[in-house]
């Protein structure tokens, strides 16, 4: 297979499976070297892709092993549970965005890593089955984390709204 | 549907994924209930991943993909994989019908490549018994291969409790993992379906490295050459009899 065949073939399916990425590590940058992980392998591998039908199907299954052990690797405490966020007074004035959106979005990227990581894993779909597999959190941690994620945006949104 | 209940359970952290999809829809529709109006941008920020613009992503990854093509020439195969399988055999009739099915089960290939192309002999070189390691490598990295190529040496086999059988040793080179290319199932299909008196398939090894093929193979002449009586001199009997049956499937 030559590099155009390649591109023409996975490089055009690279949307798609970025949101698989997102939904399987919810976190853009370590998204963004996942897909990198997952066509370097599909490149190494590129002598047998021809037998593969079904070429989103075989890319989310490489991508969501490669997501899992980049989770592996974090090593997180499965049974800490970070719930405490102090909205923050400082910083919020810097934050001039018009669009509520996009502050929100600057309010939850301040956000402890687990809770921003799983709220943007369920924003993009993540089932608590998936996010279970992928956290190795208990599906009450999870919802909990996911309860008071959504709970400090919206305390948020209130204040910025007064 | 009550979407007051469902906004509740969706800020306890409860609600599904299809439950969020539904309240979306909703939010976005025209008949959206008022009393959950006054919530909406905030639920849709939470609801709505962020567009993300992958077109400088896609950018960056064709530029790798170009950037690792050059480090490879095109005409170096990707990682070969050698795989031994020892196929063994009765009779010379039953031998026959054997490679005959061998061919014809694994012969066309996905890729248009068969395994065995058709003007090669299926038994390649009478000598390559008598090889040494050094020779063995030679044949199976210096001769120009096929992605996936065959390369067959009959030996001779004679176990403790078993009859003089006769044997065919395969060397499989392919593109590395090769797990579409199982020798193993149409040889068990042949013992298992037309057979009867096929023995087993055995020594199936995958090595990354030319000289554990070698090894493996010198290590199994040693044994057949153990196990024999004549050792060798039987062995180039048996060849007597591929080359044979080889120039009947020329």
């Amino acid at each position: 297979m030559t590099a155009e065949q390649f591109k023409e073939r996975f490089v055009k399916l690279y949307p798609k499976l970025f949101a698989v990425a997102m939904a399987n590590i919810g976190n853009r940058e370590e998204a963004k070297d996942a897909m990198q992980s997952l066509y370097m392998k599909l490149w190494e591998k590129r002598g047998e892709l021809s037998v593969v039908d079904n070429d989103v199907g075989y890319c989310r299954t490489m991508l969501v092993n490669i997501c899992r052990d980049r989770w592996r690797s974090m090593a997180l405490e499965p049974e800490y549970v970070s719930t405490d966020k102090e909205i923050p007074d400082e910083g919020l004035s810097e934050l001039e965005h018009d669009d509520l959106k996009e502050k929100i979005e600057c309010f939850v990227a301040t956000l402890p890593d687990r809770q921003r990581r799983i709220m943007t894993m369920r924003m993009h779909g993540a089932t608590t089955d998936e996010i279970i597999e992928a956290t190795g959190l208990s599906v009450e941690n999870i919802r909990t984390i996911l309860s008071r994620t959504r709970q400090v945006v919206k305390d948020y949104y209130n204040k910025i709204n007064k | 549907m009550d979407y007051r209940m469902l906004i509740d359970r969706f800020f306890q952290g409860v609600t599904t994924p299809e439950e969020e999809q539904e309240l979306r829809r909703c939010l976005l529709s025209d008949d959206m209930p008022a009393e959950i109006r006054a919530e909406k941008e905030l639920l849709l920020a939470m609801l709505e991943p962020a567009e993300y613009d992958c077109s400088e992503a896609m950018a960056e990854v064709s530029a790798m993909v170009d950037s690792l093509a050059t480090q490879e020439p095109a005409s170096v195969p990707g990682k070969r994989t050698f795989r031994v399988v020892m196929l063994r055999y009765l009779t010379p009739a039953v031998a026959a019908a054997a490679v005959l099915l061998f061919m014809f089960r694994i012969a066309p290939g996905d890729t248009g490549k068969g395994f065995m192309p058709a003007d090669e002999p299926v038994v390649r070189s009478g000598a390559v018994h008598e090889s040494s390691s050094d020779e063995i490598v030679r044949l199976i990295v210096e001769e120009p291969q096929e992605e996936s190529d065959v390369i067959h040496l009959p030996v001779a086999c004679k176990e403790r409790s078993a009859r003089n059988d006769e044997s065919l040793l395969s060397i499989v080179v392919t593109e590395e993992p090769s797990e579409e290319i199982c020798l193993s199932e149409p040889e068990l299909r042949i013992d298992n379906t037309r057979c009867g008196q096929m023995a087993y398939v055995g020594n199936q090894d995958t090595y990354t490295a030319p000289e554990e093929v070698a090894r493996h193979i010198d290590d199994l002449f040693s044994m057949f050459a153990a196990a024999t009586a004549d050792g060798l001199n039987e062995q180039k009997e048996h060849l007597r009899q591929f080359a044979v049956l080889n120039e009947m499937f020329k």
